[in-house]
């Protein structure tokens, strides 16, 4: 779409996003998906007290339980579950995609657990990075992405993708854990279908997100998909009921870390929900996959891991992580331009016009604004209840968890736990006044 | 002639429209409601097959490898 095209579309159109507004909200954009990378990298630290030895789907159920009760913990302390409700109300239709998105997570998952087991995290990890070279294609094809973008933005978003999808294959090499190769094809083709399945997974949160849908009302529904799919798959795979409550029940002392791996986990998913919404695919997902180099600096400072390795490991992990910082900045850079998002507008009217969502409530969702949904933010007794039971669950598995039997660098332990709580401070806030988490 | 005017366009533009030309510009696309129920409008969806044949595959990889 040229310049003048957009000013006769912008003539037409007046509920079009001024130019500082569009920088704002591409700012925010970007701003969560390197917060989504540090906290979806925190996630990793409380799974590594784990000693290993559970089976693959009582530890993804276990994290999934975890991600479930933060899923409705805070969108209910947030917005309160009034808000959420006159939400999808609007578009009861995400309901679906939403239940559909977290059964793909589910499944996914678990087969990064079953790649990581036959073929050790070297190899698996950058298989399933590949998830973000996938969803830049959705969002190219699927949602009008990189429509109207000059070539310096194509170059920026392809080239700054495939940085760090190397620099990515460079680190997971690097920190190549011991575990033996069991079965290399079974691995290999888990680790690339667990890619596929999260790059396909931004389709249903691209369509919620050019909608309107606040991310924090379309997690609610993501994880009723993504905990019944899973406990499908954790009675089917553990030989029935009676089975997964004796693996539950002999594994009771290190569900807390797990449940807590979850938690953690999706504070960093809400923030890359947010980046889908406001940088798109193409930008969102490959800066929240940076997540990789926050895992590899816990896995160094705090759990020192790499301490014995040679020379040229330590090249190969500070030039993997430099190639991956060069391919964020790059990324982080190629700004959606105004033709550009007025194509996704386009794309926003057409979905609005098939599902029959008001178009002035899409319009005011996808410049960040509130729309009149018929609800205000406030706390209900529901809520607190919600709240209430959720941290009742937590306390009950911490207070019958054991402490790791592991040593920690507590000092670098602190100064990354402080790192991560300021990007979840500095991006939070810019979210609120940018968007009141719209 | 007048009767001729009120209820039929002129093409020799003999007389001023008798409403603004606003009143019967069609309304944007987006402010349409669909006739087909939301479920049509799901199952018709490539958006909608494209996640469920690819949930399928996962699921028959998980399968095979576990």
């Amino acid at each position: 779409m040229s310049a003048a095209q957009v000013e006769v579309v912008e003539r037409e159109r007046p509920g079009l996003v001024t130019p500082p507004r569009l920088r704002t909200l591409q700012n925010v954009g970007m701003l969560c998906g390197l917060t989504a990378g540090a906290w979806l990298g925190a996630a990793e630290a409380p799974t590594k007290l784990v000693t290993l030895g559970l089976s693959p789907v009582v530890v993804s159920l276990t994290m999934v339980i975890g991600v479930f009760l933060a899923r409705w913990t805070l969108p209910a302390l947030i917005q309160g579950t009034s808000y959420i409700a006159a939400d999808l109300r609007q578009a009861p239709h995400l309901i679906v995609w939403a239940i559909l998105a977290g059964c793909l997570w589910a499944v996914a998952n678990t087969l990064t657990i079953f790649a990581v087991r036959d073929v050790g995290l070297s190899i698996a990890f950058p298989l399933w990075n590949s998830n973000s070279l996938l969803g830049i294609v959705w969002g190219i094809v699927f949602f009008k992405e990189l429509r109207g973008a000059d070539w310096r933005r194509w170059l920026g978003v392809l080239g700054g993708g495939l940085l760090m999808f190397a620099g990515a294959t460079a680190l997971a090499i690097a920190s190549a854990s011991q575990v033996p190769a069991r079965d290399a094809a079974r691995g290999i083709i888990a680790a690339l279908a667990a890619g596929v399945m999260w790059g396909t997974m931004y389709i249903p949160y691209r369509k919620a997100y050019l909608t309107g849908m606040s991310p924090l009302s379309f997690v609610t529904f993501f994880t009723v998909g993504e905990l019944g799919m899973m406990t499908i798959l954790a009675l089917t795979y553990s030989g029935g009921g009676s089975a997964l409550w004796t693996q539950l029940s002999g594994a009771r002392h290190v569900l807390f870390w797990l449940l807590a791996g979850g938690f953690i986990w999706v504070i960093g998913d809400l923030f890359q929900q947010y980046a889908v919404k406001y940088a798109g695919i193409t930008r969102g997902i490959p800066l929240s996959n940076t997540n990789q180099l926050w895992g590899l600096l816990w896995g160094i400072l705090v759990f020192g891991e790499l301490h014995a390795a040679s020379g040229s490991v330590l090249a190969q992990v500070v030039g993997g992580s430099l190639v991956m910082a060069i391919g964020a900045g790059v990324i982080a850079m190629s700004s959606v331009s105004r033709s550009e998002h007025a194509s996704w507008q386009e794309a926003a009217e057409r979905e609005g016009a098939r599902y029959g969502v008001r178009s002035d409530y899409t319009q005011a969702r996808i410049a960040g604004e509130g729309g009149a949904i018929g609800a205000t933010r406030k706390r209900s007794g529901l809520d607190w209840v919600v709240v209430g039971v959720a941290t009742a669950i937590i306390i009950g598995f911490a207070l019958v968890a054991r402490a790791p039997q592991i040593s920690i660098h507590a000092g670098w332990s602190m100064a990354l736990i402080a790192a991560t709580l300021a990007m979840l401070i500095i991006a939070g806030s810019a979210l609120w006044r940018a968007t009141r988490f719209n | 002639m007048m009767r001729h005017l009120r209820n039929a366009a002129s093409p020799l533009k003999l007389c001023r429209p008798t409403a603004p030309a606003t009143a019967v510009t069609e309304k944007p696309m987006s402010d349409v409601r669909p006739s087909r129920s939301v479920v049509k409008a799901i199952l018709t969806d490539l958006q909608f097959w494209v996640p469920v044949a690819v949930l399928a595959g996962g699921l028959m990889v998980l399968r095979w490898i576990s």
